[in-house]
């Protein structure tokens, strides 16, 4: 199957694959803008929470907009302090599949919440 | 072929001086080969503590009353054979052992990517297993291995976060090898070895990570939230405090019925080894094998509802997954036929390994085809919590992930110790195992089939004879499986050195010392050829110079 090569590294690094140290760099910069707008995101939630009530939002729209900011931190940590903007692309994949997956479980178990009682079971016999 | 002595510089080989010393280098190696070798003692341990639960709770049926324990002591029996067989045997059995020792050896590469994450997730191994042996102990936990809400989170007074605790912490056992593994495969292959020219044992333990690092999490946090309910009463699962139960079949069946294929895929790998070396002949089907293993671990994550049936679920989502149950049967079935395809006008030899792989396709199928059964609403509503389905997961999980590992530790073996198993031993007891588990749970399909409930330690009495012949066939089961114990460590003291590659096989493995050197090969191995290219007139030219007396 195979003759061997004494030259080469035992290391034997993948066939195909690409150089690893080809990574991009996040600057020091970059990580307390990120720190500060997660900061702000963190208020911006306790303060809708006290204002949506003001407004006369109903509990749904809070919901809404409490998902949607707890959504963007949790991008803004994945793509900087995780380092999935300068991993390489399998790395950004699995990263990608993990969310598919949780994807899948959260709208799976969703439409089975919401097809409960569909049709509506016969009552008793008469 | 076979050699007089073993090689001097192996991984079993120290130099280092004194007891302690020795010690020291066994637990804290780094050796990929080293730590599958603690795995094999660790979770072999574990077998035989799963195995002693199994007895007591088949002594307890063989009659009909409940005259050996309570059904309290009972409940606590075979949650202690399921939570042990399940998380600290038939999910990281292949994996551990033979994945640890085969992974890096097979592509060509030194070792795993991270030695030491690979360590840890054995100590994190061990400490789970304490943990939950601690709960045994301790007078033991009665949920069942599913821990079904409201049952464990509010009911229960056994003791359920030990239990969980020693799973939750076993996860991260799992996910470290999966990790490892993931990053191997894809960074560490030896010059050549291309995507398709990996043996089908990697591809099958690609796919079996890629389902242990994205469903693993979840089961976690689903065991952390009934430890968080039980003990500060949050309401996720219990009703009564505004949660639902039906929330913890999801979350813990996304998990778990994908756990079923960490248990199968990598025998699904081992198999594809076996049949093609014992029949001198190259797969049949490659890719489809390799993509169809992907295929059932992708599948494998949309079809966890088909556990929930009578839970509650929605009729619609039934319908659906009852749908997409029925498609991991095309992936399952590809390998089958392409197995039995290989094996057609192969040179077959029936050795022990080989005798592992037969027996494995034969109860596979009857297993996998009474998940389809299974898979069809109206069916499971009839035998949902009886005893078919007890024959059916077992059928899988003991006739193919245990066969599977037999097979596996029996073709490997040589190459791990450097020495040949008694092999007339070897085929009895591979005789013994497949008749003894037909005769165990072959009976239970009829039991079920004739409403005899899972967990109940009595029963009425008609359905004794069928109970008496399954208990008669674990006794047997028994035999089989300590038979190789005994001639497998005699192997150890007497067996003859087995040389580099005792089957004639293809693959890196085979070209290395048996046992391999420290570092696994002297000089990186260049792939230049395909896995299993054994040559086209291989079979022929061995059927020819058959003669009798020749090994089968």
């Amino acid at each position: 199957m195979a003759t061997t090569n004494p030259t080469h590294s035992a290391d034997g690094h993948g066939a195909g694959t690409h150089d690893e140290h080809a990574h991009g760099h996040i600057g020091r910069g970059t990580y307390f803008r990120v720190f500060g707008a997660l900061m702000v995101l963190m208020i911006l939630t306790v303060v809708a929470f006290y204002v949506e009530p003001l407004l006369g939002f109903n509990r749904l729209v809070g919901v809404i907009i409490a998902m949607a900011i707890a959504c963007t931190k949790t991008a803004l940590i994945v793509l900087y302090f995780m380092h999935i903007k300068i991993s390489e692309r399998i790395t950004q994949l699995y990263a990608a599949a993990s969310f598919v997956g949780f994807a899948l479980l959260v709208i799976i178990v969703m439409i089975d919440y919401f097809a409960r009682g569909w049709p509506p079971a016969p009552g008793p016999l008469p | 072929m076979a050699t007089t002595a073993l090689p001097q510089s192996t991984y079993l080989h120290d130099d280092t001086p004194g007891l302690w010393a020795w010690i020291k280098s066994w637990l804290f190696t780094v050796d990929h080969k080293r730590i599958a070798i603690l795995y094999l003692l660790s979770i072999n341990f574990f077998f035989l503590l799963g195995g002693l639960a199994a007895t007591v709770v088949r002594i307890e049926l063989v009659t009909p009353q409940g005259d050996l324990m309570s059904s309290d002591v009972y409940n606590r029996a075979f949650t202690l054979h399921g939570v042990i067989m399940v998380f600290f045997f038939l999910i990281p059995v292949i994996p551990s052992v033979l994945g640890n020792f085969l992974v890096p050896l097979m592509i060509g590469a030194r070792d795993l990517a991270f030695p030491r994450i690979n360590l840890l997730s054995w100590y994190l191994y061990m400490f789970g297993g304490i943990f939950a042996l601690s709960a045994a102990v301790l007078g033991g936990v009665d949920t069942g291995w599913t821990f079904y809400t409201p049952f464990s989170s509010t009911y229960s007074n056994s003791n359920v976060i030990l239990t969980i605790a020693g799973a939750f912490i076993m996860g991260f056992s799992s996910i470290a090898t999966g990790l490892n593994f993931i990053v191997t495969i894809h960074k560490m292959r030896a010059p050549g070895m291309t995507w398709f020219r990996l043996p089908l044992f990697i591809w099958s333990h690609y796919a079996t990570s890629l389902i242990i690092v994205l469903a693993t999490p979840v089961v976690g946090i689903t065991l952390l939230l009934v430890a968080i309910e039980r003990i500060w009463g949050v309401g996720i699962f219990d009703p009564a405090l505004g949660g639902d139960p039906v929330l913890f079949q999801h979350l813990f069946w996304f998990y778990s019925h994908p756990a079923v294929y960490i248990m199968i895929l990598p025998g699904f790998g081992v198999i594809s080894e076996l049949i093609a070396t014992f029949s001198r002949k190259r797969i049949f089907g490659y890719e489809f094998i390799a993509f169809s293993s992907m295929a059932i671990a992708i599948l494998g994550f949309l079809v966890w509802g088909h556990h929930m049936f009578v839970s509650s679920q929605s009729v619609y989502a039934s319908l659906i997954f009852s749908f997409i149950t029925m498609l991991v049967a095309i992936p399952s079935a590809i390998k089958v036929f392409n197995w039995t395809a290989t094996l057609y006008k192969g040179s077959i030899s029936y050795r022990t390994p080989m005798l592992y792989a037969l027996g494995f396709i034969g109860l596979f199928v009857i297993g996998g085809l009474t998940g389809i059964f299974l898979g069809v609403v109206a069916v499971d509503i009839h035998v949902t919590d009886t005893y078919f389905v007890v024959a059916h997961f077992h059928y899988v999980m003991v006739g193919g992930t245990i066969m599977a590992y037999l097979g596996g530790l029996h073709y490997w073996w040589p190459k791990m110790t450097g020495r040949m198993y008694n092999e007339v031993w070897g085929g009895i007891s591979a005789l013994i195992v497949f008749v003894g588990f037909n005769m165990t749970f072959f009976p239970q399909f009829v039991l079920g089939y004739l409403g005899m409930p899972r967990r109940y330690h009595v029963y009425p009495e008609e359905f004794q004879i069928l109970h008496v012949l399954s208990t008669a066939g674990a006794s047997i089961l028994a035999i089989g499986f300590i038979i190789p114990i005994i001639y497998l460590m005699g192997s150890l003291i007497a067996g003859k050195p087995a040389g580099d590659n005792p089957w004639d096989a293809t693959g890196l493995e085979w070209q290395t010392s048996s046992p391999p050197p420290t570092h696994n090969f002297h000089e990186t191995p260049i792939v230049t050829t395909e896995a299993y290219a054994y040559p086209p007139e291989a079979a022929e030219l061995d059927a020819r110079s058959w003669r009798p007396g020749s090994p089968l």
